[in-house]
């Protein structure tokens, strides 16, 4: 199918500042397969038109830190690259002296067969310590298969997640460190599924005696435990919650408290995290 | 718009770049850093709102340039075309997530596009800032309509069907404006436009 060249470049520039729908973006891209160059041409023109628009944004001062936090991922993913790297000695064998041989040296093998011997063992040492390393590299990529495979579950999983957090039905509650003036967190509430995925960050590490406890607060000032969770090493942690129904009407607030192991009926110490619901 | 405005400073190399972080090197990616990051950050700033989030997507959006160098494809465009495109997606993905929520911190926003950059490089800065005006100038010689329906697909990720609702225009008029504003953006910034 041919697009005549008004229509290619309204397609183009549709295309270009992204405001195609799904379909027609992939039609389009189907088209582009087979498409002349001058309309590669065009398209390209009004792609780099389009990637100038942020060029009149106003100037921003750019937070140093950011800079700092993109080389820091880059060393940590070249030490880890580092330590992968499998270093195998060279060995290098003095190559014999060329000698001419004659017929009758045939028949005095009896030294040469020691040399054979020898070399013949070398070869099998070799062989075997390269077939050890062919089967540990072997057992590495297996189990960066498994990584990827992994990975890909993952990621599957978050994209799901986001689509879900990304419904007209979610809310966003943000929680302010109180006794952690440093940490945060943010619940995303669906309320259509009464799920909560809570986002916390820069919370001090419990004691080995204690446990971080959510709480839902109702408007009557009910305290109703939400779930009992420890941070990482980093201060983080994601957790996904069901919130009750007959809680869910009543939400006012939540918040975060520090508790004996295995958590408490009602908060017995000061709010680590506190985050209010609007109505 | 003033024609006869050219940028005094034009970081050719970019091509080079590319080829020195397929190698891994981490100097051309310094270098592509302080060339492109206030682009990246105004831009996610701008469809975000929070300067936290934008700071995540400037790291991603440089992170996957250096993890992907070697799937760029120079015959599609330019660089910074590719990166202003990582960056977009990005962004606005992280928007889709936040959109709806009841509490962005426009005030911090605010404060951040208000600090004007310390840019330690003055010919960068003054190419930024002649490249800022001549597109500002290209923008705002377009017909109102014609701007606010690219700025709502650009910045907001709306599809055309989604722009002419939020404008309650029929269809075909924000098809319309969007080819002619583009076509008019791509004959005023061609001689910004590096091969």
């Amino acid at each position: 199918m041919k697009i005549d060249g008004e229509k290619f470049t309204e397609q183009a520039a549709l295309y270009a500042v992204g405001a195609l729908d799904n379909a027609e973006r992939r039609e389009f891209e189907e088209y582009l397969r087979s498409a002349l160059g001058e309309e590669k041409r065009e398209l390209r023109e009004l792609t780099d038109a389009a990637s100038m628009l942020p060029l009149a944004l106003p100037h921003s001062f750019v937070p140093p830190q950011i800079k700092s936090r993109l080389f820091a991922r880059i060393e940590a993913q070249m030490t880890t690259a580092e330590t992968k790297v499998i270093s195998i000695p060279a060995k290098v064998l003095p190559f014999p002296e060329k000698r001419r041989v004659s017929f009758f040296d045939l028949f005095k093998l009896q030294p040469a067969s020691g040399l054979l011997a020898a070399a013949t063992l070398l070869l099998a040492i070799t062989s075997g310590l390269l077939l050890w390393q062919n089967s540990k590299l072997s057992r590495e990529r297996d189990e960066l298969v498994q990584q990827v495979s992994t990975k890909n579950k993952e990621l599957i999983a978050k994209d799901q997640q986001v689509d879900e957090l990304a419904q007209q039905t979610t809310r966003l509650i943000s929680l302010a460190g109180k006794e952690a003036p440093q940490a945060s967190a943010k619940v995303f509430w669906d309320t259509a599924k009464r799920k909560w995925v809570i986002y916390i960050y820069n919370l001090p590490a419990a004691p080995a005696d204690k446990d971080y406890q959510l709480w839902y607060i109702t408007n009557d000032q009910q305290k109703v435990s939400a779930t009992i969770f420890r941070p990482d090493t980093n201060g983080r942690r994601e957790l996904t919650i069901e919130v009750p129904q007959n809680v869910a009407s009543r939400l006012a607030a939540t918040a975060v408290t520090l508790e004996p192991k295995g958590g408490s009926s009602q908060p017995t110490s000061g709010l680590y995290l506190v985050g209010t619901i609007g109505a | 718009m003033e024609d006869t405005i050219q940028p005094s400073f034009d970081p050719t190399g970019d091509q080079e770049l590319i080829v020195r972080l397929r190698a891994q090197d981490q100097s051309a990616l310094n270098v592509l850093y302080e060339r492109y990051s206030g682009v990246v950050y105004a831009l996610a700033l701008r469809i975000i709102g929070q300067s936290a989030d934008a700071e995540d997507i400037v790291v991603d959006s440089f992170w996957q340039v250096w993890q992907q160098a070697a799937n760029y494809d120079v015959s599609r465009g330019q660089l910074r075309g590719w990166i202003v495109t990582i960056a977009r997606s990005r962004a606005l993905d992280r928007l889709r997530v936040i959109r709806r929520a009841p509490t962005v911190d426009s005030e911090e926003a605010d404060n951040a596009r208000r600090i004007l950059a310390s840019d330690d490089n003055p010919e960068q800065e003054t190419w930024e800032a002649e490249q800022s005006a001549i597109v500002g100038a290209a923008l705002a010689a377009l017909p109102k309509e014609q701007r606010e329906a690219l700025e709502l697909a650009y910045y907001q990720g709306l599809s055309q069907s989604e722009v002419a609702a939020r404008l309650g225009e029929p269809l075909g008029t924000i098809k319309t404006r969007i080819r002619l504003g583009m076509m008019k953006l791509r004959e005023q910034l061609s001689h910004l436009q590096r091969s």
